[in-house]
């Protein structure tokens, strides 16, 4: 993974888009959870690899190149809300990004996933798949469903919950 | 707040909802480390679903790649938006109390750049103290003004998405706070003297009426009888800034930034002055369409920016890109005026292309098809007509000076190899064409049909007729084309080859009906990937034909122009220059799979399409060539899904389909694993007597498909391009083979085997393997100098 930092810093460009390719569908879901919408997620994301072209002096030998793009990508995040927000609605959002761990997460296995989501009712599949899968905003899915946003929002939020639980279960440490 | 309020807030952060007491929560939050934990895990799941869950946008590290500019050449000429990534970190401190942001640069330890920041600040006060009270207030007002009017649009427009239940009454008093600011923004935008007042658009310097105007619907007048003495009513957004221009044929990642807002578009979008346009990443296309019937086409990795159209004139920057135009006759004095880093291009009405470098050191290239161009060059303000046939360069160290166009050389005619006698190969192509004439003569034609029956032989042969050098006044050819031309697009194989032979005539006069090709082929595309025998598609059907396209219909007549010569053979003869891009979208979803054969004939179609000026999705032709890659076997070669193992024709042709499709993206095939691996396992199992792999074969039998696979083979020798594959000679050979197996008196060829064939396919294949019917795939794009840059 340094290996093409190293390259980049001798010159071979390529060897950036190939880091480009390895990190950007990451740095896009990271993102993709602050941002209200796909193409936002996407211009951040294309900013934080800009942005980190333009810093790779800073890097630093044996850093992990994933946790210092997040850390890049948190501050752009962070510089968008503020600006966009404009005040009290940011505070929240800068809070939980302040105490967030510093690395991505690692890959880990789909089949828990898989298996907790077909535990899940039918409902609480359905707003899963909406809002995760097919990118949709609660208020969209609301409508979707005949129901209101404040329900949708609920059902989401203990989808979650019973998620978090039954993954924790199946032995994936990192939530519990 | 409890740690159950917060949980409650969290879960509205995670919902993309706004949390009710934000300030309290974040203070929870810092002093609760229960919560933080929590949030932590919390967080980690939603990363967790996202990540398996959300789709990451298909082509998204292309566009990163796009966006920051050719890694493979200078970062320093990236696009505007990488520097202005960098620069957003200085505005944003800027944005912020002064004392905020040199705090944060202390504790971040940037020494360098708070000296920096310091001298800058410096320069500052002292340019502000030179200038002795300069900025006029309304000035001042006016960027305010803006800046408000585009922060309240957006939280119209983030509101108006969220949907929230007071979302009402929150819309309402932002627009009315916007509406108000915009009234005394009109008032400051009005000229010193009091002009008329014009309501909706300005009038049009050549209105025409059968254009449906891309002005969103006027509200209707109030009855004057209505409280005349009240002042008119403040228009609705839109309309404070009526459209000059609509965008249509946007293909790819284009985005539109109108009042400090970017977006990305598409469909048809009216524009307003001072829009901005940027296609981001290659292949990408959008046409800006003024009102008088002027179009801009704008494509590749380009912007252009400030897009105007006053009384002065119409206006617009190309900051990088190429651009083709076709300007209406303007009025008098008041050109059209392209600006660009190196210059700007006054035009009266024309016909021209232009191709412009980001940087001020970079090059402007005009090329003027039709009427005439001035030029002039911002680093000295020197003047240069370019007149129709002319092209110019603008670009430091180069003279500005008028030049001719090339022409390209004239083809000689190509001498295929030294050990085939041409004569010999004219003869048997000719014995050939007798055959199938005598074919078409005994009402053959009804028989041909294909496994679904809806293949039809007409489009194979007319393309074989093309390549034979039949006439097209020929009673034969004129009846193939006429069926092909008039009855709908059906199965894939035929749609494939029509695209391949309107494109070889004249895929000027013929982009309609490529077009509708394109859509076919678009929509057509299986889930995987592939292509199966199709299906009519409504889309194409719906398209408009070349009488409803008239400037599409008619090239440019430039005199002087190389003549577009139908009496010469096919091959040799100079490809029209494309006037339009077009663009075709998905709008069906194909079936859930194809097959490796109706595949490659699909990718002969892109190619064709490509050629005459059509634009795919992207991601139509990254799914496609993915699913080439996906169907490779361990040995390097391909099989369709019956045969126990790798196939001549089948690898060849998915040889030949990879280096299209790379070679629409722009991309070398030649370094292409896939490539390289397909051409070694042709090389291992070269033969031109059999089509190699293939079962059922014997000592003197071809195998099924033998001349199918003779044309993947050529196809493959062209678009490679090579004359050798592994050591063997592939023309001479197969040529040799072919003149010792055509049935010596009805001139037809036929495969030896056990399965069904038809000796008109046969015959067919073998006179396009004769005649090298492939046209390589650099030889159109050299003739159009802007295509490739």
């Amino acid at each position: 993974m340094t290996d093409d930092v190293g390259a980049v810093r001798a010159g071979d460009r390529e060897a950036f888009g190939r880091l480009i390719d390895r990190h950007a569908a990451v740095v896009y879901a990271y993102t993709r959870t602050w941002v209200a919408t796909e193409a936002e997620a996407e211009e951040v994301t294309q900013d934080t690899f800009a942005e980190a072209y333009l810093s790779l002096s800073r890097f630093r030998e044996g850093e992990d190149f994933g946790a210092w793009l997040r850390g890049i990508c948190r501050n752009l995040i962070r510089n968008r809300l503020r600006s966009r927000r404009r005040g009290h609605e940011a505070v929240l959002v800068e809070a939980v990004l302040e105490v967030e761990l510093p690395a991505p997460l690692p890959t880990l296995p789909l089949e828990p996933l898989s298996t907790c989501v077909k535990g899940l009712d039918e409902s609480s599949r359905r707003v899963v798949d909406g809002f995760y899968r097919r990118s949709l905003s609660l208020a969209s899915l609301a409508r979707e469903m005949g129901k209101t946003v404040v329900a949708v929002g609920t059902i989401l939020h203990r989808a979650r919950h019973r998620l978090r639980e039954c993954l924790k279960r199946n032995g994936l440490e990192e939530f519990a | 707040m409890n740690c159950r309020d917060f949980e409650r807030a969290l879960a509205d952060v995670l919902n993309g909802q706004t949390a009710s007491d934000p300030e309290a929560a974040s203070a929870h939050l810092r002093a609760c480390p229960a919560c933080q934990a929590r949030t932590q895990k919390v967080a980690r799941l939603d990363e967790y679903l996202r990540r398996s869950f959300a789709p990451t946008p298909p082509g998204l590290p292309h566009r990163i790649k796009a966006a920051m500019g050719d890694l493979g050449r200078n970062l320093e000429h990236a696009p505007e938006r990488v520097r202005a990534a960098s620069h957003r970190r200085v505005e944003a401190l800027f944005a912020r109390t002064p004392w905020a942001a040199i705090r944060r640069l202390w504790h971040s330890r940037s020494r360098a750049a708070l000296a920096g920041l310091a001298a800058a600040a410096l320069v500052a006060v002292t340019i502000i103290l030179s200038l002795p009270g300069t900025t006029p207030p309304d000035v001042a007002e006016r960027e305010d003004l803006d800046r408000k009017i585009a922060e309240l649009a957006r939280r119209e427009k983030a509101l108006r998405e969220r949907e929230d239940r007071d979302r009402a009454q929150e819309l309402e008093r932002l627009e009315r706070q916007r509406k108000e600011l915009e009234a005394r923004r009109m008032e400051l935008q009005k000229p010193p003297t009091p002009e008329p007042k014009i309501e909706g658009a300005p009038p049009l310097p050549t209105p025409r009426p059968e254009e449906p105007r891309p002005v969103p619907p006027e509200e209707p007048k109030p009855a004057p009888r209505e409280e005349p003495a009240r002042p008119p009513a403040i228009p609705a957004p839109k309309e404070t800034l009526p459209a000059i221009a609509e965008l249509e044929d946007v293909s790819g990642a284009v985005f539109v930034t109108s009042r400090g807002e970017r977006k990305p578009v598409q469909g048809k979008v009216p524009l307003v002055a001072g829009d901005a346009l940027e296609i981001v990443g290659s292949p990408g296309l959008a046409t800006v369409r003024f009102k008088d019937s002027t179009w801009l086409q704008l494509w590749g990795d380009g912007a252009l920016q400030d897009v105007v159209d006053e009384p002065k004139g119409k206006r617009l920057s190309v900051t990088r890109g190429s651009v083709t135009a076709q300007v209406a006759k303007q009025p008098a004095g008041r050109p059209l005026v392209v600006a660009t880093p190196q210059g700007e291009a006054r035009v009266q009405g024309t016909f021209l292309r232009l191709a412009v470098d980001a940087e001020p050191k970079g090059a402007t290239v005009l090329e003027v098809e039709e009427g005439r161009v001035e030029l002039k060059r911002a680093s000295d303000g020197r003047f240069l007509n370019v007149a129709e046939g002319q092209f110019a360069v603008m670009a430091p160290g180069i003279d500005l000076v008028a030049r001719p166009m090339v022409q390209a050389d004239k083809k000689k005619p190509r001498e295929f190899a030294p050990e085939v006698d041409p004569k010999k190969v004219d003869e048997a192509v000719k014995k050939g064409i007798g055959f199938l004439k005598n074919a078409i003569g005994s009402g053959r034609l009804k028989d041909m049909t294909g496994p679904n029956g809806s293949i039809r032989m007409h489009e194979l042969m007319l393309l074989t007729f093309l390549h034979a050098g039949v006439p097209e006044t020929d009673p034969d050819f004129q009846q193939l084309f006429k069926t092909m031309i008039e009855t709908e697009l059906r199965a894939t194989y035929d749609v494939a080859l029509q695209a391949v032979i309107l494109e070889e005539m004249h895929r000027v006069k013929y982009q309609w009906r490529i077009a509708q090709c394109a859509q076919f082929l678009v929509d057509n595309q299986a889930k995987n990937g592939q292509w199966s025998y199709g299906d009519p598609t409504p889309a194409a059907k719906g398209m408009p034909t070349g009488d409803a396209r008239p400037e599409v219909a008619s090239g440019p007549a430039r005199k002087g122009a190389a003549k577009f010569d139908p009496s010469l053979p096919v091959n040799q003869r100079e490809k029209p220059k494309v006037v339009k891009r077009l663009t075709v979208r998905k709008t069906l979803e194909g079936g859930s799979h194809g097959d490796p054969s109706n595949s490659q004939y699909a990718a002969l179609g892109l190619r064709a399409c490509h050629d005459a000026g059509i634009v795919f999705p992207l991601e139509v032709i990254q799914l496609a060539e993915k699913s080439w890659r996906a169907g490779q076997e361990k040995d390097g070669g391909w099989r369709y899904g019956g045969d126990p193992g790798s196939t001549g024709s089948m690898t060849a042709g998915a040889v030949g389909s990879l280096t299209i499709l790379q070679y629409i993206q722009n991309r070398p095939w030649m370094k292409d694993e896939a490539v390289t691996s397909g051409l070694d396992w042709m090389a291992k199992n070269f033969t031109v007597t059999q089509n190699p792999g293939r079962r059922g074969l014997a000592p003197g039998k071809t195998g099924a498909y033998y001349f199918y696979y003779l044309y993947a083979l050529e196809r493959v020798g062209e678009f490679t391009p090579t004359e050798t594959i592994g050591n063997h000679k592939w023309y001479a050979e197969g040529a040799k083979a072919l003149l010792a197996c055509q049935e010596p008196t009805g001139g037809s060829w036929q495969c030896v085997c056990d399965e069904g064939t038809s000796d008109v396919w046969d015959t067919c294949f073998a006179i396009l393997f004769l005649r090298r019917a492939t046209r390589p795939l650099i030889d159109v794009e050299s003739l159009d100098r802007f295509k490739k840059r």
